[in-house]
């Protein structure tokens, strides 16, 4: 397990590197089923990149961005991917806020309190 | 700090996900700036696939934008650009989406919005819940229904002039 973690974090921080980044974003899409798929953002040409589109193989989704995860725990949602066009749409779309919503509540997914109620806060459920 | 292209022509040989990435990369003084180089290039470009690049560049710069911060008369530019794509037959459903975005977006981000300019988004916004996309329309019956909720109660946007009556 340990072994596995460290190649991993060598892979991402080389990857990391080549981006410009200083770490790899957790990008997440929800389904027409409210199914959430979460991976961490591939380069874009490189084998086996995960991109939003790919996370349910280019089918319409109801939302689409980042997370980002403290401990365990997600601290934040966020709305951007350029692939489906969609920064902004927490703010402006109660339905995209309420997609995500529905999607990490269903399977459980810790989030922090005060993230969880800005996004029912956004979806119009406070 | 990646510099602002002028004439936009680096900014469209890049794909969405790095345009997304260039607006959010540019920090609170280079965003006004940055939307009226847009809205200049929107006019130079007549490739859907160019307008599609601009105007979400745009709607991504004015996510990232503060809520209420934005300067009055750059809302207004922007906002006059945006119902043009928003009410025109040329444009793509995937254009006209993003300037929905975007216009429901200046509602947000407006520091101020005088009468003439709420005006122009309300009708552009209402213009687009007959649009034949269904995606476009519902959403902007949705940005419509939200906003007048906010200003029944008196919410967050209640200074700005209230676009749903004239």
């Amino acid at each position: 397990m340990r072994e596995f973690a460290r190649a991993n974090d060598v892979i991402d921080r080389a990857i990391a590197t080549r981006q410009g980044k200083s770490k790899r974003a957790l990008i997440y899409a929800v389904d027409e089923n409210f199914v959430i798929r979460v991976a961490l953002d591939g380069v874009r040409g490189m084998p086996n990149a995960v991109k939003h589109e790919t996370l349910f193989h280019n089918a319409d989704v109801r939302a689409a961005g980042e997370l980002e995860v403290v401990d365990g725990v997600i601290v934040e949602v966020g709305d951007v991917s350029g692939t489906y066009g969609t920064p902004g749409r927490i703010q402006t779309d109660p339905l995209f806020a309420s997609a995500v919503l529905i999607a990490l509540d269903e399977i459980g997914a810790p989030i922090e309190s005060a993230e969880h109620r800005r996004l029912a806060r956004m979806a119009g459920m406070l | 700090m990646k510099a602002i292209p002028h004439d936009f022509s680096e900014l469209l040989r890049l794909d969405f996900d790095d345009i997304v990435e260039r607006a959010r990369t540019l920090d609170d003084s280079e965003r006004p700036a940055a939307l009226d180089h847009a809205v200049s290039a929107i006019h130079q470009r007549s490739e859907a696939s160019d307008r599609l690049k601009v105007v979400l560049f745009v709607q991504t710069l004015l996510a990232a934008i503060t809520d209420s911060s934005l300067e009055a008369k750059v809302a207004g530019r922007v906002g006059a650009e945006l119902t043009q794509i928003i009410t025109s037959t040329a444009d793509s459903d995937e254009v006209k989406r993003s300037a929905i975005t975007a216009v429901a977006l200046l509602l947000i981000k407006a520091s101020d919005l005088n009468a003439q300019s709420a005006s122009i988004l309300r009708d552009a916004l209402i213009s687009a819940t007959t649009s034949s996309d269904p995606e476009a329309a519902a959403f902007a019956s949705r940005v419509i229904q939200r906003q007048y909720r906010t200003h029944a109660h008196g919410g967050a946007n209640k200074d700005i002039a209230d676009p749903w009556t004239r």
